[in-house]
């Protein structure tokens, strides 16, 4: 089969964009806190088979609920590549096959491949791409479900692309609960289409439909121990009140335009305005209405701020190429109708010229520092194989993975009882001045060590633990870090 | 032949939860009412004429909720009446929900099938697997629809079957006006909408309602009835928790029963307009029931309606995918059937659990003395360990319910014994039973207050202590 032109521009946007994030995270020896659960999923998976549901070292042993495709994706690939390698080869590999997926929707709704080809590179260079160089995010995966099941519902008048799309949508309802915007995304586009006086394909309501008992069902099945436990704070991660605003960050139009990019969005404005009060592109309007679903569920706090901001501007991106294809068949009907090239480039260029400063900044990460990791590897060698440490619940993952050890908290507060007062606990523990206090929590969490990390006292502006001057708290490394041994004080 | 067989496939489906249950905790219900109408079927059981509960210390309102249980004990036995009296209930209901329907117009097969996704609603189940006054309450309200719409009377009002029919739905109303006057209003409004529906005589309604107006009126005068009546209005406020049964509601609904209620309502709206205003008014209904747990019971079942509607034009429709078909009634299949089983597995599982019989039992053989503990367990350790509690649900219908509550706040809120001493004597507290939930909701988990009290002083000796956090202890006398 040969390819044309364009086809091969966008083999080479993938392979630099894939390339390009290969370059920055095989270096890495450290990765974003919560990857460390990615890797310690993977690496039950590629050892027993099973996802670590039931796992003995969070929280001193508790139950994980996750739909776990993306960890067995990278299990997969572990056998091959070992487990970290895989992981970063199986994110970079989806984030830059978003570049071919777009490609495809924007050659399906605009019909023409030099604009698909410029909305690729726009996917490819968009800076919210490179929010998370160096952890593991499941919407990796879920982002490239969603925008391949979207395509199918393009194609959807075709029995091949309705089979795929069914099995798509098993494959994305095992990785993510983010189909659901997806499908609020399908209910704003028969709305949009009411609106229109324009009915909806018998096959795409069926498809809706079926997807949506699906998921629903699915999900409740999931987690209905949860619901049970949590109530509607389970759409949250019964996450506490202090930590809800940092995975759950109210959006600002700033944040949104540095995310997106300028050119995409405003392409994007446009394009929603001319589908809504000018036009009756069926396509492009199913992406208008899965952007209003990404807009408003980022904007309700209903997504993490990443995942919310990676939908919306690969939905921007696509709804741009609409807006260049309404300007070239503008273009194409004026006098100077050859232009329309140097306007496509011009179009690139500011792209790229708005885009690289983000792009430079936001691929720019603090790793773990090299002391708390080798503290760390020290409570691996040295300490017993139930030993609990105590370290911030962000690092309660990286304690689990690079130490071995139970941790007293972590950042998954599913199943776990008043998700504040832990919190507060934890905070107590490393700003308290009462040894007594520090007894009655440390006894509490059943904690035998506490491992004060650099970050930690970064954080806490503390370069020791006050109340460890005494007899119940014996400093036993340092170099950086700190960890001290709890003597078994009690009150 | 298919009513005879869904009904058994109902009566199956409850006998399997309260029997599964009894088998695994040892308890047949769930905690609450159902314990208190149990020791008051005993208590009428023992003396017809009981009108004071000696153990609690306060007057007994009658309801024939309890002389109804009292007679099934009698003729069944104690053990067989806790098992057999809600089926039976229940599968009543069932069938008078089916013949309703039919009476209504509903084809017979849709009936059939309306009745058997009973199954599927919360609020039937939890009804109907305990021995609650909503369980006489519903079948009492359904029985006198069923009566009063008959066809004997309406089509040939002066024949001999009409006559009965229509003598059957007074004396019904007027039970039920006596067991819970919040469902004989219902039913009245429900009779009232259904005449206008179908123009039948309003005067033959104001007579039939009257009646029992005519009953009541002396009772309310003349006895402390009326407050015990009035507390069947059960109105409160409206949270998802209560709502939802995937979120815990013991009479919710559920969600799927939720979707295909308002596919159902959506596609018979467009289809069929000449019967707008009942949807109008099953809508009107399912919006107030969130208020109120019995209206949610009516609710639910006449969800069950348009959910047999979405679910057969969803079938027969034409699909243009035939393997989304396919999916599609799959999944509604499974997804009705995972909601039954699962709010089964709830009510199986819900407290008192299996720990509790050593504690109740450890309690029994204790002597004489009052037990402080949660109210919500108030109920169930009167039954089985013939101990008086301080509050219980029913201590918010009395006067003094304001200082029981004070008194009961204080002593949990003391953390010394000096501070606890007053109160403790004054209620004349022998045991103290704290709960996981007590420890949870009141002292976030930490030994605080109460319960550091209990296991620092010397006054308090653990009598028994469960896995699952239960702690029973007794306050030793000086």
């Amino acid at each position: 089969m040969k390819l044309t032109r364009e086809q091969i521009g966008v083999a080479i946007i993938f392979l630099l964009i894939l390339g390009i994030r290969l370059a920055y995270t095989l270096p890495l020896q450290s990765y974003d806190n919560d990857s460390y659960f990615v890797l310690r999923q993977a690496d039950a998976i590629a050892h027993t088979g099973l996802p670590l549901f039931q796992d003995p070292l969070s929280y001193g042993g508790r139950t994980f609920l996750f739909p776990p495709l993306f960890h067995y994706v990278i299990a997969l690939f572990s056998f091959f590549l070992g487990l970290e390698l895989a992981a970063k080869v199986v994110t970079s590999l989806c984030f830059a096959l978003i570049v071919i997926v777009t490609y495809m929707i924007t050659k399906e709704i605009t019909k023409n491949s030099t604009i698909a080809l410029i909305s690729s590179v726009f996917a490819g260079f968009v800076p919210v791409m490179y929010f998370e160089m160096a952890s593991f995010p499941t919407h990796a995966l879920s982002l490239l479900l969603v925008f391949l099941l979207s395509y199918s519902i393009l194609k959807i008048e075709d029995e091949r692309f309705a089979a795929v799309g069914l099995m798509i949508s098993i494959l994305l309802l095992l990785t993510s609960v983010d189909i659901f915007i997806f499908l609020f995304g399908l209910l704003f586009y028969f709305l949009m289409l009411f609106l229109e006086k324009q009915k909806p394909h018998g096959r795409e309501v069926e498809m809706t439909v079926f997807l949506f008992l699906l998921s629903l069902w699915f999900f409740t099945l999931l987690y209905k121990k949860a619901f049970l436990a949590h109530g509607l704070s389970i759409l949250w991660g019964n996450l506490p009140q202090t930590l809800l605003l940092t995975y759950f960050h109210e959006v600002s139009f700033v944040e949104v335009l540095y995310a997106v990019g300028v050119i995409p969005l405003l392409l994007g404005i446009y394009a929603a305005y001319h589908l809504v009060f000018d036009s009756k592109n069926r396509d492009a309007l199913l992406f208008a209405g899965f952007a209003l679903a990404s807009f408003l569920a980022l904007w309700l706090r209903l997504v993490q701020l990443t995942t919310g901001l990676l939908f919306l501007s690969v939905n921007m991106i696509i709804l741009s190429s609409y807006t260049m294809k309404i300007a070239s068949v503008k273009v194409a009907r004026t006098k100077v109708a050859s232009l329309s090239f140097l306007l496509a480039t011009a179009v690139l260029i500011l792209f790229l010229l708005t885009s690289v400063a983000p792009f430079f900044s936001t691929v720019s990460y603090t790793p773990q520092y090299a002391e708390d990791l080798e503290a760390l590897a020290w409570l691996r060698e040295n300490t017993a194989d139930n030993a609990t440490i105590l370290g911030r619940i962000e690092e309660g993952f990286l304690i689990n993975y690079e130490a071995k050890r139970k941790n007293a908290a972590d950042s998954n507060f599913l199943f776990i009882n008043n998700a504040d007062q832990v919190k507060k606990d934890i905070d107590s523990l490393f700003r308290s001045r009462l040894e007594s206090e520090a007894v009655r929590l440390t006894t509490a969490y059943g904690v035998d060590y506490v491992f004060l990390s650099r970050k930690t006292q970064e954080q806490y502006n503390i370069t020791s633990l006050f109340y460890a001057e005494g007899d119940c708290f014996n400093l036993v490394y340092e170099k950086g870090a700190l960890i001290y041994a709890s003597t078994g004080c009690k009150i | 032949m298919p009513i005879l067989l869904s009904v058994s496939f109902i009566a199956l489906f409850l006998f399997s939860i309260i029997f599964i249950r009894t088998g695994r905790t040892g308890f047949p219900y769930p905690n609450g009412e159902s314990y208190y109408n149990l020791r008051m079927s005993e208590e009428i059981y023992l003396d017809v004429l009981f009108s004071e509960d000696t153990l609690q210390g306060r007057m007994y309102y009658p309801n024939p909720f309890h002389y109804l249980a009292a007679y099934a004990r009698d003729l069944l036995g104690s053990e067989k009446m806790k098992v057999c009296l809600p089926v039976l209930l229940g599968v009543m209901t069932a069938f008078l929900f089916y013949r309703l329907l039919s009476m209504l117009g509903f084809p017979k097969k849709n009936a059939i099938f309306a009745m058997l996704l009973l199954v599927a609603s919360p609020a039937f189940v939890s009804t109907f697997t305990s021995l609650s006054i909503n369980s006489l309450v519903i079948t009492l309200s359904f029985l006198a629809l069923v009566t009063y719409f008959s066809k004997s009377y309406w089509d040939a009002p002066w024949k001999n079957a009409g006559k009965v029919s229509f003598a059957i739905a007074l004396v019904t109303l007027t039970i039920l006006s006596l067991t819970s006057i919040y469902a004989f209003f219902l039913t009245i409004i429900f009779m009232l909408l259904i005449s206008i529906f179908e123009s039948r005589s309003l005067k033959t309604l104001l007579i039939s309602s009257s009646i029992p107006f005519l009953v009541l009126i002396p009772i309310f005068l003349f006895t402390n009835f009326i407050s015990t009546t009035l507390n069947s209005f059960d109105f409160q406020a409206a949270t998802l928790s209560s709502l939802l049964s995937i979120l815990g509601a013991k009479s919710g609904f559920d969600l799927f029963v939720l979707i295909l209620f308002f596919t159902g309502l959506i596609i018979i709206w467009f289809f069929i307009k000449r019967i707008r205003p009942y949807h109008v008014a099953v809508l009107l209904i399912s919006l107030a029931s969130v208020f109120s747990p019995l209206l949610r019971i009516y609710a639910s079942m006449a969800m069950l309606v348009y959910c047999v509607v979405a679910i057969k034009h969803l079938y027969y429709r034409k699909w243009e995918l035939e393997v989304v078909k396919l999916g599609t009634t799959f999944l509604l299949v499974c997804a009705l059937v995972f909601s039954s089983l699962s709010y089964a597995n709830m009510i199986i599982n819900s407290e008192p659990g299996p720990e509790l019989i050593g504690v109740a039992t450890q309690l029994k053989s204790m002597p004489f003395g009052v037990l402080l503990t949660e109210p919500e367990y108030g109920f169930l350790f009167q039954e089985y360990s013939g101990k008086k509690t301080i509050l219980d649900g029913q201590s918010m219908n009395f006067k003094d319910y304001a200082l029981k509550l004070y008194r009961y706040d204080s002593i949990l809120n003391s953390s010394r014994i000096k501070d606890a001493l007053p109160f403790l004597k004054e209620s004349k507290v022998s045991y103290i039973l704290i709960t996981p939930g007590m420890k949870e909701s009141l002292w976030a988990g930490k030994e605080e207050k109460a319960l550091f009290l209990v296991r620092n002083s010397e006054r308090f000796e653990s009598l028994a202590a469960t896995d699952s956090g239960f702690e029973l202890w007794y306050f030793r006398p000086e």
